[in-house]
């Protein structure tokens, strides 16, 4: 393994963890029925 | 009595009656058909049936079974030809809303410094609220020329005040809600209780959208009303007494035109004062003690003084609830826990009240609204005799919804649009970007090894995730170009006659016209299209409308038809393009067919729909969109298709020991998708390969294309038969959709219509597959 492997796997790494971050992060976004204070059920009223 | 349904075109008579039940009848009242209302028939939809409607200066489509229950009379002469010409008196400003000059309330107590005020933005569907909420937050969501664009709600703060958190909400026409994204709004409002309202009235409808005012006044929360579009009102000659309508109406009035960035800075000056001293509305009570002998007004301020202990208990506003408890609004009834002798007294009062009134109680509650609308408008609004915009959309009307001219012009429009977007414009950028992608792989393969990178990662970068999103990101163009063109239909106007003139086909088949667009919307994207279906008033509509949106091909699916049409098929890659999208259309049909015969007996709700005048797309919202879409796309390709490549390519490496395999046969992802090889050989998918493509594809349809190229390791065209490849092709339209619609439909339905989809879509995929498959044996392909 070289510098160059090292460097590759790093970047691959690092462009799955945020792409894992963005999908998690997306999935939250519900839609919303105007009643947040009882719903909790999107993540619109955390903006 | 005669009905509207016999009406003839241009024909001007005045409302008597109107029949139905619940919902729908308060939507008519809420919508001007109240009695007394003058209503001209403009047209019929091509079909002859819905009919085209103008009444209180606007277009309401409206079925005949519909216009049956509406009884009218004769009007001798148009009641506008004989109204007099009112002179506006100079009238003194106000004030209200402005710091050191009036206060509204002298007791009112001004926020906490530092609290984040909070707003919302109110108003009827297609009234320009995102246009604003754009304009005064600079954030840049989608706006649309269609009654319902949004349908869930919007955050931002204010420009240039970071303290505040205003809300877009979806377009209502009145607080008793009638389909589910009204409900988002009301229950908002009501529950949410925002500082200050921002009620935006579009004036070229000024008399509906001031129905929706009046009842926000009765919410008694601080509010500004903005006159929004001012600028076409005055360029065709049009004025409005914008001092006497801020008095009579006790809230600050402001001009604007969000879509010219005019007025903004005071509107916003006016919304932060109010919001910041809590200042409300002068007055919501709009009924007149001698009005039609005072029969409303007497049951309003009884049934209000009843009521007044429970609506406090609740914190609701008193005025808001006994115009709910009048109009026999259940939810507010049962919220407020009235015992058994205060609702016999509020229903003595009720009926007293409508037999000294001679109307029934919503109709009685709407004319009130109404009657004050009128006088307001009548001394405060000189109306243009008809405007450019207005002649222009009728000029136009005459051809895209002509009676013969309408279904082929949908058609030729539709063509077009495929035609420019798959054999034009989209297959040119296309391309240009294969050509790209190939190159910086080239470029990128010479530099590993040159680099003597290791062989496993060189295997991974190439033919894992160049191979794998490099040949999803070539589609890039296409998707945008369709969107493109969806995006100038929809911003024109044009989408709502659509839904005009096919109510008639969608209800053989058990919808309304409405579930047209979120149809087309699903030959972009299954997401947007199925929460669009939030403007869909009945359940049952919605859910139907859910269920047949994956039928419509959508853009991600592009580049499997691409893909195969250009290896297996490319002398006749327009017509396969075309049937895969007929053969959509016409599985969703009889899908639609077994649907209402099975699930969904009975009958698509009314179609009351507003149309609005055809409008200039803008360039730059149409660009924000195609960004967006981009940008969306590119999001994916480097997430969910990254993810699904690496993962593919790991699977398809390695053995169950880990060991890096010769013959991809023997790695873990072949034992896999050996499983489920017996159930999709009857198809001709049972290879392995196959299987793991269309697996990765429910994470994104894109990469089936990918995984088929790393599994195949590029060589997909000689390793499978045409018949395969039509197989596929097949499978692929019809089958399960991706997650993200999925999700989509989990949100909407909840977890089990969401299981539900997913295998019902599976197994009509295979059945059309099937069916497809024993066609081609018999005519001798493959």
């Amino acid at each position: 393994m070289n510098i160059a492997d090292i460097v590759i796997l790093a970047v691959i790494g690092l462009a799955v963890a945020l792409a894992v971050r963005y999908i998690v992060k997306s999935s939250k976004n519900g839609g919303c029925c105007g009643d947040c204070g009882r719903c909790g059920g999107c993540s619109r009223h955390q903006q | 009595m005669e009905t509207l349904r016999n009406i003839k075109i241009g024909e001007t008579v005045r409302v008597e009656s109107v029949g139905g039940e619940g919902a729908l009848r308060q939507h008519f009242l809420d919508m001007g058909l109240i009695p007394g209302a003058e209503v001209t028939l403009v047209k019929y939809a091509p079909m002859g049936d819905p009919m085209e409607l103008r009444l209180h200066g606007y277009e309401l489509t409206l079925r005949l079974a519909d216009a049956e229950q509406i009884g009218v009379c004769p009007v001798a002469s148009k009641k506008e030809a004989a109204k007099k010409e009112h002179r506006h008196k100079k009238s003194e400003h106000p004030g209200l809303g402005e710091g050191g000059r009036f206060h509204a309330k002298d007791d009112g107590v001004p926020l906490e410094k530092g609290t984040v005020m909070r707003f919302a933005l109110v108003g009827n569907q297609n009234s320009g609220k995102t246009t604003l909420f754009n304009r005064l937050t600079g954030s840049k969501q989608h706006v649309g020329n269609f009654p319902g664009v949004t349908v869930d709600r919007k955050d931002g703060a204010i420009k240039g005040y970071p303290d505040t958190l205003i809300t877009d909400l979806p377009g209502i026409y009145s607080m008793s809600p009638y389909s589910s994204e009204e409900i988002v709004s009301r229950n908002f409002v009501l529950n949410e209780k925002p500082h200050a309202i921002i009620n935006i009235v579009d004036v070229a409808n000024i008399e509906r959208n001031l129905y929706l005012t009046m009842q926000l006044l009765e919410m008694n929360i601080p509010m500004v009303v903005a006159l929004n579009m001012m600028d076409e009102l005055t360029s065709n000659g049009g004025t409005i007494d914008i001092n006497q309508m801020e008095r009579r109406l006790g809230v600050p009035v402001v001009p604007i035109s969000a879509a010219k960035n005019k007025g903004i800075e005071e509107l916003v000056e006016h919304a932060i004062h109010i919001a910041y001293y809590q200042e409300r509305p002068l007055r919501y009570d709009f009924c007149a003690k001698n009005e039609n002998g005072g029969a409303v007004h007497r049951c309003l301020h009884g049934i209000s003084h009843l009521i007044e202990d429970h609506a406090e208990s609740v914190d609701m506003p008193i005025r808001f609830v006994t115009s709910k408890v009048i109009e026999n609004d259940k939810l507010v009834i049962d919220k407020l826990g009235l015992d058994q002798n205060e609702l016999e007294t509020v229903e003595h009062i009720v009926s007293q009240m409508e037999k000294e009134r001679g109307l029934d109680r919503s109709s009685a509650i709407a004319d009130m609204r109404f009657s004050f609308i009128h006088r307001l408008c009548d001394d405060t609004v000189k109306k243009p005799a008809e405007s450019r915009e207005h002649i222009r959309s009728r000029r136009i009307d005459r051809f895209l919804t002509g009676k013969y001219t309408a279904i082929p012009a949908f058609i030729l429009i539709m063509g077009m649009v495929f035609f420019l977007t798959f054999n034009v414009i989209g297959a040119f950028l296309q391309g240009l970007f294969e050509t790209g992608v190939d190159k910086l792989t080239e470029l990128t393969d010479k530099a590993l090894t040159n680099a003597h990178v290791n062989s496993v990662i060189h295997d991974l970068v190439i033919d894992g995730i160049f191979a794998g999103v490099g040949s999803v990101l070539s589609f890039l163009p296409i998707i945008v170009t369709l969107f493109f063109f969806l995006s100038l239909l929809e911003d024109s106007g044009y989408i709502a006659r659509v839904a005009f003139f096919m109510d008639k086909i969608l209800r053989k088949v058990g919808l309304s016209g409405r579930s047209i667009v979120p149809l087309l919307i699903g030959f972009g994207c299954s997401v947007p299209a199925v929460m669009s279906t939030r403007t869909l008033p009945s359940e049952r509509d919605r859910k139907m409308t859910i269920l047949l949106t994956p039928f419509m091909s959508c853009t991600a699916k592009l580049p499997i038809y691409a893909f195969f049409v250009n290896a297996f098929f490319p002398k006749r890659g327009g017509l396969i393009m075309i049937g895969l999208y007929l053969l959509g259309i016409v599985s969703g049909i009889i899908a639609a067919y077994i649907f209402k015969g099975t699930l969904f007996r009975g009958e698509a709700v009314p179609f009351v729909m507003e149309l609005p005048n055809y409008r200039l797309p803008s360039a730059g919202n149409v660009l924000q969109l195609l960004w967006e879409k981009a940008k969306d796309f590119l999001q994916r390709a480097f997430s969910v298709i990254l993810i699904a490549t690496i993962a593919v390519w790991f699977l398809q490496s390695f053995d169950l020991k880990l060991n890096m395999v010769e013959d991809a046969g023997d790695s873990i992802l072949a034992k896999i998708a050996g499983i489920f090889a017996p159930i999709m050989k009857p198809v001709g998918l049972g290879d392995w390969r196959i299987l793991v493509a269309l697996i990765s594809g429910f994470m994104a349809k894109e990469s089936v294309v990918s995984t088929l190229k790393i599994l195949y390791s590029g060589d997909v065209a000689s390793a499978m038969s045409s018949m395969t490849a039509a197989c596929l092709l097949v499978f692929s339209l019809l089958y399960t959709p991706c997650v993200a619609a999925i999700a989509a439909v989990k949100r909407e339905l909840g977890k089990k219509w969401a299981l539900a989809e997913v295998v019902w879509q599976c197994a009509v995929a295979w059945l059309a597959t099937l069916v497809i498959r024993a066609v081609l044996l018999l005519i001798g392909v493959g």
